[in-house]
């Protein structure tokens, strides 16, 4: 008799409790901090220029070789960066090429959303990995 | 006699070699305590033609006695080829490798060759030969899609009489897609990155395995803090698989209610892991001489919050499914594993401790530091699928135990050793490591030249109780196969290490 | 794709791989995807997506394409992992994306190794409301 009536109390609580599930689309799941997603390109924060300068690096230690640096002479002799494409297809994201850049340009964001239709699409170029990590593009 | 002898060297680091013809008691006849109580394994390199000899001897000698079949590897590059023959003895504690070379091009006629020599002494080596399916059999079971991880990995063959099996052979066919040298032209720490897919249910262990494999050849001592950060990932992985393994249980046995809790609760262990390391399943975490990164005071206490949680959780998870009287009718008196026949076919972890053997590395050995932790190795007795479920639930309470201790004397300092990694080099050697991953004993073996690996052969536990698996369906009914089978615990990535007979 | 899939949608997952075991995580109390009518379903005639993840040999993909003729009208395949999107991290000379993109039509490519739950839904989810 004792056990209908805990299990009564339990059943009557489970009415005011929270649900665990997450309703995905309208409230995100917390990824938490450090988690390994897109690679991000970092920005200086007073000239807003790209950190990076075309050592290639990370290209030549890249597991599987999913890292293109392409570039140029700039003025004053220096070496500019001219394009840098990530190729998701083939990345495996395992973190080394943020681990071995000496300058600390790239790092990984928390960009998790990631399906295409066209296999194209994959190939970041520059221009896309310097945007702030978010959501790629609401489809609601 | 005197030339054999000054051939018989022992190596820096792990491993004991010795090239001889015959008589191998007298060559070891004072040095066997002393191997066995170091836990070094003995690598004995020998021509094909003598393997008869040394096996007979090994396998009668009243003093060596190694009666358990490990496992059969081949090793393929362009510059050596060999075959990686592993004996355990249930006694003493040896264990031996038995290094054959081969030529390249006869490498597969000579795998089966030496299964059969094999197969007069031991019955688990029946498995590697070129048998013939079995005659007159009908019922032909291909991987259906949709099924659960861990069963989709391996082909069945049954010859049953109404319903009852009579025989059973399984083919390993589809899982065969290993390169023989994929770890050719690769840097260790692109080896790191990609090695944990060999056991994708518990990652670290493969990584950890190589890791220390590596510091024994180095002679590198790691730091507290280090070794403290390794072991609460290894129980916190131990937690996740085990898990794993009981809500495919459920999943099978159509009970929702428990594969539902037992989701939430992995899920909670995954945001854990994933905090620590950056990953769900593929942690590329341990480094040589350390760990990756540091773990911040929050995230401790981000994991004291959330184990009292934890522990209630999968008590209420155990309570409601061993209550349950129609789980315990379905679960009891089926796949029972005796003693003998676990040892037989080298079957080690949990399968091994169901069916009432103590043997756990991290007690036996001074694997990282468990000395300093208190805790007990649940053992069973019946060997039955019911009781090879009680052990995870009882594993999993333990190592709950582990990480409480882990977490209340976290030692303060550095958590890597600052070495040189690209420009690594290392005295050319042998080296062999087991450790104790949830399965049971996860095997590396490897030969390293100056720069890089020169050959490496990975022998993950779960091939031994697919042989096993072999075994046992015998006589049981055709609904409980995939129960039996899924309660092996077996990890494919692990499969897909092995080569074995392939038809095609 | 037809105006069917809006309201239902059967998924049948081949290979074996460590992707699985996030993929099936999606039926979990946490994420749930229940919740749109997707189901997982075990036969080739119930479905009307194939999920392809994992390692394949030469035996493996004579397989897939086998499940892939059993499917009724309307059908198409989610390409999940980087083991199918480029080829096998193991095997040099895979040729599984070469295969599948001769004979069938791939709806959706998910990057990553394995890749989250949320990434799985995220495409399920864009099929279904572009259909």
């Amino acid at each position: 008799m004792l056990r209908f009536i805990k299990n009564f109390f339990i059943i009557f609580g489970n009415l005011f409790r929270k649900p665990r599930t997450v309703v995905y689309p309208k409230e995100r799941i917390i990824i938490p901090e450090g988690s390994r997603g897109v690679v991000h390109l970092k920005l200086d924060p007073d000239s807003l220029d790209i950190i990076c300068n075309g050592c290639g690096r990370c290209s030549e230690i890249c597991p599987v070789d999913c890292i293109e640096i392409n570039k140029v002479a700039g003025e004053n002799n220096r070496i500019v960066l001219e394009e840098f494409i990530i190729d998701l297809n083939k990345c495996i994201f395992c973190g080394n090429c943020v681990d071995f850049c000496e300058i600390k340009a790239i790092e990984m964001s928390y960009r998790y959303q990631l399906a295409e239709d066209r296999r194209k699409n994959l190939r970041l170029s520059k221009s896309e990995l310097i945007k702030p990590s978010g959501v790629t593009g609401d489809f609601w | 006699m005197n030339d054999i002898n000054n051939k018989t060297y022992p190596l820096p680091g792990m491993v004991f070699r010795e090239e001889l013809k015959s008589d191998l008691e007298f060559i070891l006849k004072d040095k066997v305590d002393r191997i066995t109580s170091t836990g070094f394994d003995l690598l004995i390199e020998l021509p094909p033609e003598n393997l008869y000899v040394v096996v007979k001897e090994l396998k009668e000698n009243p003093r060596l006695r190694a009666n358990i079949f490990g496992g059969m590897n081949t090793c393929k590059s362009n510059k050596r080829n060999f075959l990686l023959v592993n004996l355990r003895s249930a006694y003493n504690d040896l264990s031996v490798l038995l290094k054959m070379k081969m030529q390249s091009d006869d490498i597969e006629t000579s795998y089966i060759e030496t299964a059969d020599i094999l197969g007069e002494f031991y019955k688990a080596a029946a498995f590697y030969k070129g048998v013939s399916r079995i005659a007159g059999c009908d019922f032909n079971i291909e991987i259906p899609p949709g099924i659960l991880d861990g069963l989709d990995c391996f082909d069945i063959d049954i010859y049953a009489d109404e319903d009852k099996v009579k025989e059973a052979w399984i083919d390993t066919c589809v899982s065969k897609v290993l390169d023989y040298e994929f770890y050719r032209d690769m840097k260790i720490y692109n080896l790191i990155a990609i090695i944990s897919r060999f056991d994708w249910k518990a990652g670290i262990f493969p990584e950890l395995c190589l890791c220390s494999a590596i510091e024994e050849l180095l002679k590198l001592k790691l730091t507290r803090r280090a070794q403290y950060i390794r072991m609460l990932l290894c129980e916190l992985f131990r937690i996740s698989n085990h898990l794993y393994f009981i809500l495919n249980i459920c999943n099978i046995l159509q009970y929702d209610i428990g594969y539902s809790m037992c989701h939430l609760e992995r899920e909670r262990i995954l945001g854990l892991i994933e905090t620590i390391t950056g990953s769900r399943v593929v942690p590329n975490f341990i480094r040589i001489g350390g760990v990756k990164r540091n773990i911040e005071e929050e995230t401790l206490s981000d994991i004291r919050k959330n184990l009292p949680l934890l522990f209630e959780n999968i008590r209420r998870i155990e309570k409601i499914m061993m209550d349950d009287f129609l789980i315990i009718e379905r679960l009891e008196n089926i796949g029972i594993i005796s003693k003998n026949i676990a040892l037989e076919y080298g079957v080690t972890g949990p399968n091994l401790r169901a069916s009432g053997v103590r043997n756990d590395l991290r007690k036996d050995n001074d694997f990282i530091s468990y000395r300093d932790l208190s805790f007990t190795t649940p053992v069973g007795r019946e060997g039955d699928c019911l009781e090879r479920v009680i052990i995870r639930f009882r594993e999993i309470f333990q190592s709950l135990k582990l990480v409480n201790q882990i977490i209340n004397n976290f030692p303060e300092g550095d958590y890597i050793k600052k070495i040189n990694l690209p420009h690594l080099e290392f005295q050319p050697g042998v080296i062999s490591q087991d450790i104790e991953c949830p399965h049971g004993i996860f095997k590396i073996y490897m030969e390293v030249g100056e720069r890089n690996i020169d050959s490496l052969v990975i022998k993950g536990p779960s091939v031994n109780s697919l042989i096993m698996g072999e075994e046992i369906i015998k006589g049981e009914s055709l609904e409980d196969i995939d129960l039996i089978l899924m309660s092996l615990d077996i990890s494919p990535g692990e499969i897909m290490s092995a080569q074995y007979k392939t038809e095609y | 794709m037809s105006a069917i899939f809006k309201s239902n949608l059967n998924l049948l997952v081949t290979g074996y791989g460590c992707c699985k075991q996030d993929i099936f995580a999606v039926q979990g109390a946490l994420y749930d995807i229940q919740r749109f009518c997707i189901n997982f379903v075990n036969t080739p005639e119930d479905a009307d997506l194939l999920v392809v993840q994992g390692f394949y040999n030469k035996e493996g993909i004579i397989r897939v394409l086998n499940i892939y003729e059993r499917m009724s009208n309307p059908r198409g395949v989610i390409a999940v992992g980087t083991c199918v999107l480029n080829k096998n991290l193991f095997s040099k000379n895979s040729k599984l994306l070469a295969w599948l993109r001769s004979t069938v039509k791939i709806y959706m490519y998910v990057p990553g190794c394995p890749p989250r739950p949320e990434a799985f839904i995220y495409a399920v989810l864009r099929i279904m409301n572009e259909s």
